[in-house]
């Protein structure tokens, strides 16, 4: 285990993109240390790069050159299997879509990443469902589907479904753009709970406002951080 | 376990699309229906087919009149009445070791009447040793004796339909007299109920020596065919031989490809029955398999549409931490179950309509035995499922590859 201090490192990531002939640049050098328990909120314009450094930290994607080291692993040589396990196991991702499969109980929803985890125990992964389901107060839905619910109570089970495998980190993009203010505040009340038991945060929004929840903000432009 | 888990993933994503989902297995459904219905149907036909050929037991050979050129109609079909075989022929196959009956043939269909009742029916001469040839049992009264046939006796045995057809008021019809063309016959003996041989309805004839056949009924002097019984311990192609000899003999011919006669065998007729009827199922299964390859390939379609239409889906699947391989083994699973249930069904539809086949035919009063070996019903359950998964493998493919990214970003 890495000290607190330098759980996620990047050294120079860049990351480029090839469109037909053209090659976009959309990350161009990124140096970024995010310690642990830190609730870190990536802001900036759109096409800044928030997005692809998001997906590079939620190992969606990876970096063309630099390093990206998690936890004092080094994830450059990483196989698409590897990434997976770590997406599945390490990281608890947060959608603005909520990304909920239709026709499918709450609970079975939250229960899915567990499906791709190994050496799964059913039984204590469902004990560990509930009790995340009563936490974020959706223990009376456990059996409705995605459409019976209202969007803010539709987060709280993508909340719920990060947090199934106790992730290492958890990787929020815009998670109250689809929500209404009452309902934001529902969220990020959420997220600051988790954030006060020691869980790490790195949340994406162009909402200045919310980065008042937040203990830090990364400030992006043009592909840097500024 | 991974894939029994899979397995239940997909039953459960199916039931969540059901109508589609049955929609898509409809050819599979169909395509395994009709392969099962066919086998079966083939088999009892085949069955019935040999059964028929075999229903006097033991082997008989048959001689009938006309040579056997292969690239010539039979002078039957022309409407030829070959008039070669003679009576006396009889007796000089009778002696030959290994054969226990002969029995000339004289046929002809005539009205038979019994007071105001009639009957169009076969009246068919035979000699004494029928009975030992066809191998049937007297339900009342007896069978010809050798002074029948030598004395030209007015004698009749009838079949079990014509003495229904015949009598009054169910009223006992032995030693009452018919009426055939004027001759008059007493019926002396009543077979017992025998169905068909032959494709012939053995209950519906009237027997009658056959020298009174020839004389007072048929007016003619030849016979229409000869059968001989070959005794268990026979050997049926030497006794061909020793029968096609003898017959040249009397009719003087000296080389055997002019024969103006044929010798068949049983054994001959249902290998040559058999080969037919197997190539007729060869080829409607053929026909069917077609049915089951479309099937797959509207499976795989509706896999396709699936895929496009799950992308999202499958990017959140992937964010989550699905590798590639459990996204290939989720798709290949849904199509397997979706074939393997289309499958099921038309097991349950092709034993179904095969049995339905089976009463069917039966109540029209043919043999027909129902067959379904339990192998076919294994085999078409594993081709179904196999079906699924190999039209499976391409969508599969397409959304194991999908840039999680790129699926997310989707609406």
């Amino acid at each position: 285990m890495s000290k607190k201090e330098d759980f996620i490192k990047l050294k120079g990531v860049t990351k480029d993109y090839d469109i037909g002939e053209v090659t976009i640049r959309a990350l161009r050098g990124v140096d970024l240390t995010i310690r642990q328990g830190e609730f870190a909120a990536i802001m900036g314009p759109s096409g800044c790069g928030k997005s692809t450094l998001m997906h590079i930290l939620g190992f969606l994607a990876r970096p063309s050159r630099g390093k990206y080291i998690f936890n004092g692993r080094d994830s450059s040589d990483f196989t698409d299997d590897e990434l997976a396990v770590m997406r599945n196991m390490s990281i608890g991702f947060v959608f603005q879509a909520f990304n909920l499969l239709p026709r499918t109980s709450v609970l079975d929803n939250v229960l899915l990443p567990t499906n791709y985890s190994p050496n799964v125990d059913r039984a204590a992964v469902k004990e560990r469902a509930l009790h995340i389901l009563d936490e974020v107060g959706l223990s009376h839905r456990l059996e409705n589907h995605p459409n019976q619910l209202s969007g803010g109570e539709q987060q709280r089970v993508s909340i719920a479904r990060a947090l199934i495998n106790d992730p290492s980190l958890i990787m929020a993009d815009e998670p109250t753009g689809n929500l209404d203010s009452k309902a934001t505040i529902e969220i990020m009340d959420i997220l600051t709970a988790l954030h006060q038991k020691g869980n790490t945060i790195v949340m994406v929004t162009h909402e200045k406002y919310l980065s008042g929840y937040c203990d830090r903000v990364i400030n992006m432009n043009d592909g840097v951080v500024v | 376990m991974v894939w029994l888990q899979d397995i239940v993933y997909a039953i459960k994503s199916l039931w969540a699309v059901k109508s589609r989902a049955i929609l898509s297995t409809l050819g599979i459904i169909i395509g395994v229906m009709s392969v099962l219905t066919v086998a079966s149907v083939s088999l009892s036909a085949q069955d019935l087919i040999l059964g028929q050929v075999t229903s006097f037991g033991g082997d008989l050979i048959g001689v009938i009149p006309g040579g056997s050129q292969e690239d010539e109609p039979p002078p039957i079909a022309l409407g030829i009445v070959l008039t070669t075989l003679r009576l006396d022929e009889v007796d000089d196959l009778e002696g030959l070791p290994g054969v226990t009956a002969v029995v000339p043939y004289v046929n002809s269909t005539r009205t038979v009447s019994l007071g105001r009742e009639s009957t169009v029916t076969q009246v068919i001469g035979v000699n004494e040793q029928a009975q030992t040839l066809e191998d049937f049992d007297m339900a009342e009264g007896r069978w010809f004796t050798t002074q029948d046939v030598a004395r030209f006796s007015r004698v009749a045995v009838v079949g079990a339909t014509v003495a229904e057809n015949l009598s009054i008021g169910g009223e006992n019809i032995l030693g009452e007299t018919i009426d055939v063309k004027g001759v008059r016959f007493m019926i002396v003996g009543i077979t017992e109920e025998q169905g068909s041989a032959f494709f012939q309805n053995m209950d519906d004839r009237v027997l009658i020596p056959v020298t009174t056949a020839q004389r007072m009924v048929a007016g003619i002097d030849y016979v229409n065919f000869i059968r001989l019984r070959v005794s268990e311990d026979g050997n049926v192609e030497r006794i061909k031989e020793e029968v096609a000899g003898i017959i040249r003999h009397n009719h003087h011919i000296q080389d055997p490809s002019k024969d103006d006669f044929t010798i068949t065998s049983t054994d001959q007729a249902a290998e040559m029955l058999s080969n037919v009827t197997g190539a007729m199922s060869g080829f409607l299964m053929i026909v069917t398999a077609i049915a089951l390859l479309v099937g797959g390939i509207n499976i795989m379609n509706v896999m396709f549409v699936s895929v496009r239409e799950r992308r999202r889906e499958i990017g959140l699947r992937k964010a989550l931490g699905a590798n590639s391989n459990r996204i290939l083994k989720q798709f290949l699973a849904e199509s397997g179950v979706m074939s393997f249930a289309g499958g099921l069904v038309g097991v349950l539809i092709g034993v179904g309509f095969s049995y339905a086949v089976a009463v069917v035919v039966t109540h029209y009063g043919y043999s027909w035995n129902f067959f379904m070996p339990i192998s076919y019903l294994v085999i078409s359950l594993v081709i179904a499922a196999a079906i699924g998964m190999v039209s499976g493998v391409s969508p599969a493919m397409s959304a194991s590859k999908l840039d999680p990214i790129e699926a997310l970003r989707e609406e």
